[in-house]
């Protein structure tokens, strides 16, 4: 038996053009959600936000240049750390050991270039990570916790976004 | 689709990012032509206009300590945007744990503190399509933000969110229909 066809008609090329109209309708703003979700800046933000990064970037405790006196610095405090450790007689030796220390430090040439350092030295010597030296206990478990999350996502970050949320969509 | 011309441009331009010469002045060059579209993504998360501008000062730092590690595997405006991101969701998890409430609680809190925030100059339907939005899953706000306030391609969202657009458009399209039936029945 010969099926029958429903006598109704379609305009041409409806069919045709039917994906593109409903994805217009799709993406069409609704008519009661609001266009302007309100948010205001302060005026001028925008205009001084880069000179404002820019003073942050080589400061603040973000990234700061690990400068040729601090590894000196840091060489001396791990010689004086030493010392007890090294001798019989360690608080004599450690007023010594002091005494040439600071006739060192005034008469030593500290002006290392950042190779030298870094040849013999495991550590970065272009930046190093310094937040604000007087952390409270919060504040320092913040900032581990906030690098710790840092490492991950510069692992993470060429592909994957950090979602708690495991909902559907 | 981004063409070809554009692809090398910012080949040539993420080459001037990684040289250690060139590198500061391209680095203003990028904060200029994306702190705005930034700054709107960090805002929309995380609501206040201070926190968004130590967000947003956090994201570039990390762009800018990171640039030289970048391999191009994505396109760099999708890696900026996915830093954003996560470094917003990060912040309002800290906030979250520094005030001892859950997400949902959190984002309440926020919604109230607009009501006295300076910049925010929004009457009642936009505080109330604020609160609308404190009630949908974090991706579904992120999509509908994204697609309906910095009129994002799709393409573009699934680049930055790593979600298919099929997804993308269903989870769009679930936020308008909850953010409609709260404005019209609360």
């Amino acid at each position: 038996m010969k099926k029958k066809v429903p006598n109704f008609k379609a305009p041409e090329g409806y069919f045709e053009g039917f994906m593109d109209r409903l994805k217009d309708r799709m993406d069409e703003k609704s008519s009661i959600i609001p266009e302007d979700d309100g948010f205001g800046v302060p005026e001028g933000y925008f205009e001084s936000f880069g000179d404002h990064l820019q003073e942050k970037l080589p400061q603040q405790g973000r990234l700061i240049q690990f400068k040729p006196w601090m590894y000196a610095a840091a060489a001396g405090i791990a010689l004086l750390l030493l010392i007890p450790f090294t001798n019989n007689e360690p608080e004599q030796n450690f007023e010594l050991a002091m005494s040439e220390l600071e006739e060192y430090w005034e008469e030593a040439d500290l002006e290392f270039a950042a190779f030298e350092i870094s040849e013999s030295s495991e550590w970065n010597p272009e930046t190093l990570i310094v937040e604000n030296p007087d952390l409270e206990t919060d504040e320092l478990q913040d900032y581990l916790e906030q690098e710790l999350d840092l490492e991950d996502q510069e692992h993470l970050m060429e592909e994957d976004l950090i979602l708690d949320y495991d909902e559907a969509l | 689709m981004e063409n070809d011309t554009t692809l090398v441009a910012e080949e040539d331009f993420l080459v001037l990012l990684q040289d250690p010469a060139t590198r500061d002045k391209a680095f203003e060059e990028l904060v200029s032509n994306y702190q705005e579209r930034l700054y709107w993504h960090i805002r929309r998360i995380v609501l206040d206009h201070d926190d968004t501008d130590d967000v947003l000062q956090n994201t570039f730092i990390k762009v800018f300590r990171n640039i030289g590690g970048f391999k191009g595997d994505s396109k760099l405006y999708s890696w900026m945007y996915r830093i954003a991101t996560n470094e917003s969701l990060s912040f309002l998890k800290q906030k979250s744990r520094k005030l001892g409430v859950g997400s949902l609680e959190l984002q309440e809190k926020l919604v109230e503190q607009l009501e006295s925030d300076v910049y925010f100059e929004g009457d009642e339907i936009q505080l109330k399509l604020q609160q609308a939005l404190a009630q949908l899953p974090e991706k579904q706000k992120l999509v509908f933000n994204m697609k309906y306030y910095q009129n994002m391609k799709y393409d573009d969202i699934s680049a930055v969110l790593g979600t298919s657009v099929g997804a993308l458009k269903t989870s769009y399209h679930h936020a308008v229909k909850k953010i409609e039936a709260f404005l019209t029945t609360e």
